[in-house]
């Protein structure tokens, strides 16, 4: 009887193991939520300054970790530049001097356009599943949700930007409702924010984003999605050179 | 010339009832005034430039498209700055530019730069007509751009001129393709030449080879690729003389360069330039590095060029950039300085300086001109 009580006493010590996700499950999930196994979205971007603003319109496609491919609509004097990314190769496609540029990876830690966004929140050219180790630290209520709070720490061959990230993923739903980035030197730089969730087909996401560096709390950029179509049918070919010349 | 003129007329007039899309209108609108003070010629000279630049682009068919550029400059001031002559006729083969104000200190002048169609279907794409085709991979020296040569001072016209040509690209995947060009210049004279670009490990590689003007067979290749977070470029070419090919000497131009951008958006850039070209500063001294260079194969006034750049956005409204370059060989440098504002959305301001000195023991003499540019700019 003692020895069934303890086979019976294992037995849910594992099932409740099995549902008790690890923090790199958990990141998978929000980064899967995110990203689905493709999609093509249109943006707006503002970035907000104590006396004035700028807008820029985007739309971007995207398979995977592996590739990107995004159009500047607006404004009138970027329009047509489009940014490539094919896994660690990444080209930036000037139409007013017909020139297609390679970038370095020393241009990811880099603003984007003058944003708060960074060219590596843009392009993705790091990716929060593989380049970083994860931690569970607690759970923790973001204004009204529930969120794992997981601290990634980057793997020591990963060309990643931040030093350390700190992102609060919503049980329900694993959304990213906050991250806070930081420096090697444990400083804080930006926080992202995520609001106005909405329900996009299966999936719900914050409509509505906001980077606020740590050290200018009076400005922010502030990413408002215009559309969302996830699990579209794209070919790997659609990411290539060629098309990012010619992309509407 | 007339069928060309003819063929684009056309297009242009193709019965819209078929268009896809609508046609895109862009362009900019612009007013700079400029001095420049030369110390040889013991004159101050100033310019007003109002400028306008047209692009229309129309896809009218799945697979075709037509592109046409315009520029359109009102010129007035010191009548030294103005060239007449120059901008009556441009350098391809048919004749797209027109002066239709000229007096003693005015000069209106339209051009049309990009004037092509672009048929372009699976992996091919062909495009014919006046047309940009940029082969340079390098920031200020490319000596394996050899349809359209420009002056690195010429800060107003990124654009840059196009050529009469027709280019044919075939994509061998995502990230390599093999082009065949040919353009027909001024004089009837018509440059050639292969070009395959490919990626490997991280790197962009491009070969090419052709003739130019009818004068020179050209050899060259480039590269561009990461280091480390450095951006690793570099440029290559080597002419030689068609006639005679025998007991002639070539002519090569190298430009290897690098740039890093720092966390705090700090960015550095350096080029070296070697070009065996002599010391060609005879007509107009340093000042004659602001007309374009005849080709591809003159890209400096002495054999050995070096440049820096330092620039970075001060906020986010206002960029600065600090620039310099030696002439070794002949003891002279430049240096620039630009700041950009962004006034609103599509609205900038923008303040250029540009000083070029001879050193002292330089054969040039005691050389020096100042040059001041203030840029309001529109785009829309």
């Amino acid at each position: 009887m003692k020895q069934l009580i303890v086979i019976l006493f294992l037995l849910w010590g594992i099932s409740l193991q099995a549902q008790q996700l690890t923090a790199t499950e958990i990141v998978k999930k929000a980064d899967e939520n995110s990203h689905g196994k493709s999609v093509c979205s249109e943006i707006k971007m503002t970035i907000v300054r104590p006396t004035w603003t700028r807008e820029i319109s985007l739309k971007s496609w995207s398979k995977g970790d592996d590739y990107m491919l995004a159009l500047v609509t607006a404004p009138a004097k970027e329009k047509g530049q489009a940014f490539l990314k094919r896994q660690k190769d990444l080209w930036n496609w000037q139409p007013a001097i017909g020139r297609m540029i390679k970038m370095s990876s020393s241009v990811m830690g880099q603003s984007w356009m003058g944003s708060d966004f960074t060219n590596d929140d843009m392009v993705q050219q790091s990716s929060s599943v593989n380049d970083y180790t994860h931690r569970l630290e607690a759970t923790e209520k973001v204004r009204e949700f529930e969120c794992y709070k997981i601290v990634l720490i980057p793997k020591e061959e990963a060309a990643v930007v931040w030093g350390k990230v700190v992102m609060w993923i919503s049980k329900a739903g694993f959304i990213e409702v906050k991250t806070e980035f930081y420096d090697e030197d444990d400083a804080l730089i930006n926080t992202f924010n995520g609001y106005d969730v909405k329900s996009y087909g299966n999936r719900r996401l914050p409509s509505r984003m906001e980077v606020v560096p740590a050290d200018k709390p009076n400005q922010k950029t502030v990413m408002t999605v215009l559309k969302y179509d996830f699990d579209i049918a794209i070919d790997d070919r659609f990411f290539s050179q060629q098309n990012m010349k010619r992309v509407k | 010339m007339n069928r060309y003129v003819a063929f684009f007329l056309a297009i242009v007039l193709f019965p819209p009832a078929f268009a896809q899309e609508k046609p895109e209108i862009s362009g900019y609108i612009s007013g700079m005034p400029s001095i420049i003070t030369q110390q040889s010629a013991n004159e101050v000279w100033w310019q007003g430039l109002a400028h306008n630049r047209l692009n229309f682009g129309w896809q009218w068919a799945e697979a075709w498209r037509v592109d046409i550029s315009v520029r359109n400059r009102l010129m007035f001031g010191s009548e030294a700055l103005l060239s007449p002559e120059g901008t009556d006729r441009d350098a391809g083969w048919v004749d797209w530019s027109w002066n239709w104000a000229q007096g003693k200190q005015v000069l209106g002048n339209t051009a049309f730069d990009r004037l092509y169609i672009t048929f372009e279907k699976n992996e091919w794409k062909l495009q014919l007509g006046r047309q940009r085709i940029n082969w340079g991979q390098n920031f200020v020296w490319n000596p394996n751009d050899i349809f359209n040569t420009y002056s690195f001072f010429d800060f107003d016209y990124v654009e840059r001129s196009g050529c009469d040509a027709f280019r044919a690209t075939y994509y061998h995947n995502e990230t390599s393709s093999t082009e065949w060009a040919a353009a027909v210049d001024r004089e009837g004279k018509t440059t050639a030449a292969l070009l395959h670009h490919w990626n490997r490990k991280r790197f962009d590689y491009q070969l090419i080879a052709g003739e130019q003007a009818e004068s020179d067979w050209v050899l060259g290749g480039a590269w561009s690729g990461d280091f480390g977070g450095l951006n690793f470029r570099g440029e290559f070419s080597y002419f030689h003389p068609i006639r005679p090919m025998k007991d002639t000497a070539g002519t090569v131009a190298v430009s290897v360069g690098a740039d890093y951008i720092f966390r705090n958006s700090l960015m550095l850039q350096a080029e070296v330039l070697y070009n065996n070209v002599g010391k060609t500063f005879s007509d107009g001294g340093l000042m004659g590095l602001y007309s374009a260079p005849l080709s591809a194969k003159y890209l400096s006034v002495c054999d050995w060029t070096l440049f820096g750049q330092a620039s970075r956005p001060l906020t986010a409204r206002l960029n600065a950039s600090l620039s310099g370059m030696y002439f070794v060989d002949i003891r002279s440098c430049y240096a620039g300085v630009s700041l950009d504002f962004s006034l609103a959305n599509n609205l900038d301001l923008s303040g250029i300086v540009q000083y070029f000195s001879a050193l002292s023991g330089s054969e040039l003499g005691d050389m020096q001109a100042l040059l001041g540019f203030l840029r309001l700019k529109y785009s829309f």
